[in-house]
This record gives C-alpha cells, structure tokens and sequence, in this order.
C-alpha cells in the first residue's frame, strides 16, 4: 500500500472509531514482548524468534486496530504466532537448548526486596502452569495488561480472567514456598 | 478481612510485583533485528520515483563504467573491479532480515544466490543493501554486513561470471574455488555460485576472513 492510499485509508478507519497502528513506537514494547515470549516458551532462543516472526507479521502490511492499545495488539499476535509456531513444531524434531543463556534483571523502581533469583523463579514457575493459566499471568503480570485488554487478547470474559488469574498467581506462590522450604 | 484472605492477598500482591518488577533481559540482536524488521516495514517510493531512482542510477553507473572504460581499464561492459567497488558505497536499503526457517540464510535472494546469515556463527550482522546497474546489462545486487567497526560487502552480479585479474591467488575449500586479491585498501575474494560472480570485499584484517566467510556452507544451506 502506498503512502497516499495509506493515508486515506487510516483517515476512513478514523472516522468509525479505529486508528492506524504505529509502526514507528512498536520496537518500544520489545522488552515486554520478550518477557512474555520468554514465560509462554521458557526458551530464551524460542522466544527470540517468536518475537521476531510477532513483529514480522505485524510489520508486514499496515494494521488498522479499533479498541486495543499497541501492546495488548502485539500481545495478541504473539499468543496466535506461539499457537501456530507450536503447531509447526509439533510436525518436526524439537530443537533443545542445552545452555540457557539468560540475564535476569530487576528494575529501576521495582520492590526493593525483590531479586533476581525470585524473579527467575516465578518465571520456571510460570512454566509448569497449564496453558489458560500460563497465558493469563503473561498477558496480566508479565505483559502489564488491564484486565480488559486481556480478555480480549485471549477472547474470554473478564471474569474468567480475574479467576484463572488468582490461580495462576497461587500456584505460583506456592510453587516458590516450595522451593524456599 | 480476615487473617487468611489478608494472607492470600499478600501472596497475590507478591507474585504480581515480582513479575512485573524484573525478568530476562532482552537479547540486544533482537532489537537489531526488530529494528531491521520496521525499516523493512516502510512504505517504498511510488512506482514513479522508483523508476526515476532507477534511471539515474543506471545513468551513474553507465557513466562510471564510460570513465572505466576511458580511463584503460577491461573494456566491454562491468568489471571485477567494478563490482568490487560496490562495497565502498553506502547501503539504500534496510538489512535483509534472518529467515528463521533456514537459520543460515537471510530472506534475501538475488539470481538464484541466498545471502547467508554470518551472526550466530562469525557476529557478522547485516546493515543493509544496495542494487546498481552495472552497465551492459549487468545488475548487480549488495548485502552489507558488519563486524566492529569492520564493514564488507557481498555482491552477486547477474549474467555470465567475470573473468578475474590473472593475478589473483586462487583458493579452492570444500569444493569452491575462490579468487583473492587486492584492490587499493580492499581485499577482494570472488567465486561463482548458482552461475554468477559473487564478490566479497571490504577492509578486514585479513583475507583469510574472507575466504572463511565464502566458502561457508551453513551446514549445506548454501551450495558451492
């Protein structure tokens, strides 16, 4: 689409409520998208490439988007590349890591009593939840999502996502007692 | 509230504050590569401009092999030396990005050669490319790829391969044989590959890495 007919056409989506998705802000939500990648896959390479392919697809033809904000749009198209991604993997030999090779950071203006360790621990913990569950804490915790924007990028209802959720975040806890005790 | 429920939102609160207060650190190649991906994602030139940023490049160039030609060198059409030069040039256009289905290659094609992908095995990135008529029918096409503060280029040039100086050193690995030698401040190894010149030029250390680079076959991706 050229820059002209691109114009017009973000003009028409304007007037129904709808705006272009800006290309330009997108590599903003890269760290985000990465720890999201990161807790759907538990592979630093997988999700390297997932976010990639994400921003490929994204990228590869203008985005018109109604309600969503930019992350919670990525987000979604995250979650459908990781779905299709698994789908392709599960017709082909798994590539195993055998060195992870993963910084883990806390950041400026986080808890002070938070560490490093407990955070890479929440994530291995993230990794043994069931799928709903799992995708529920990334698009809330991981991602910052509102409840809202989450249900949308998963399609349920905001209350399914208020519940699974709060279990996410118990079998969490619980997963972390269980390793400190 | 009781003494359980003000436990458990504890617990929640704990878990939401770890998660959203750290996590791995984002590779800094992937923001290479998203940031390749969005200058990909930009809108190109009207059909109209792109045919006039053609026409004046193909004028330049058939201007700069007229001076070749004047000036003594092979007479005839493009030379190696021509070709080579390209690698001096700035890029016009955003890094080719990795295909990740074939982890050596970039989704980059050009005569029937795909540029291979340098990062994970010798931290050669990409950064950029460039396309010029050579003259005589000729196109040649450029992937520029960078190492510190090392740049080269790889060119392929369309049509039958260009016959290299007769004082070039030849080198033959796994098969490919390979032509090496110097041009000013520039090393420059050529070979053939899918029936047309491939040129890799630049100022390195050595041009050993050259050669390294050429004749690597990622795993058999890229055929002699």
């Amino acid at each position: 689409m050229g820059g002209a007919s691109r114009q017009v056409e973000a003009r028409r989506f304007a007037r129904r409520g709808g705006r272009l998705l800006e290309a330009e802000r997108l590599p903003d939500h890269g760290d985000r998208l990465f720890r999201a990648a990161y807790a759907l896959c538990g592979s630093r390479h997988d999700a390297e490439d997932l976010v990639q392919e994400t921003y490929a697809r994204v990228l590869r033809r203008p985005r018109f988007i109604r309600r969503d904000g930019d992350l919670a749009y990525l987000l979604r198209a995250l979650r459908n590349t990781w779905i299709a991604m698994r789908r392709s993997e599960d017709a082909r030999a798994r590539t195993v890591e055998l060195r992870e090779e993963v910084d883990w950071i806390v950041d400026h203006g986080a808890d002070p009593g938070i560490t490093a360790l407990e955070v890479s621990a929440a994530y291995a913990a993230i990794r043994e939840l069931s799928d709903p569950l799992r995708e529920t804490i990334v698009a809330v915790d991981v991602a910052g999502l509102s409840y809202r924007e989450a249900a949308r990028a998963l399609r349920v209802r905001e209350g399914t996502i208020m519940s699974r959720l709060y279990r996410a975040r118990e079998r969490v806890a619980e997963q972390l007692e269980g390793a400190a005790a | 509230m009781s003494l359980e429920a003000q436990l458990r939102s504890d617990r929640q609160q704990r878990i939401q504050g770890l998660l959203a207060g750290g996590g791995p650190a984002t590779p800094p190649r992937l923001h290479a590569r998203i940031a390749a991906l969005q200058r990909e994602s930009r809108p190109r030139p009207s059909p109209a401009r792109r045919i006039a940023v053609v026409a004046a490049a193909a004028l330049a160039a058939f201007a700069a092999v007229l001076v070749l030609t004047i000036g003594g060198s092979t007479p005839g059409g493009p030379t190696l030396a021509s070709a080579a030069q390209l690698s001096a040039r700035q890029p016009t256009g955003p890094s080719p990005v990795h295909d990740l289905r074939r982890p050596s290659l970039l989704r980059e094609r050009f005569e029937g050669v795909t540029y291979p992908y340098w990062y994970e095995q010798f931290n050669w990135f990409t950064a950029g490319e460039r396309t010029d008529d050579l003259g005589g029918g000729r196109t040649a096409h450029t992937v520029f790829y960078r190492h510190t503060h090392h740049r080269i280029g790889y060119t392929v040039v369309s049509g039958k391969p260009l016959i290299p100086p007769r004082s070039a050193e030849r080198r033959v690995v796994d098969g490919l044989e390979m032509r090496g030698y110097r041009d000013g401040d520039r090393d420059v190894v050529t070979f053939v590959r899918n029936g047309h010149t491939c040129v890799l030029a630049g100022m390195v250390h050595s041009r050993g890495t050259l050669y390294k680079l050429a004749a690597w076959t990622g795993g058999g991706a890229l055929r002699p």
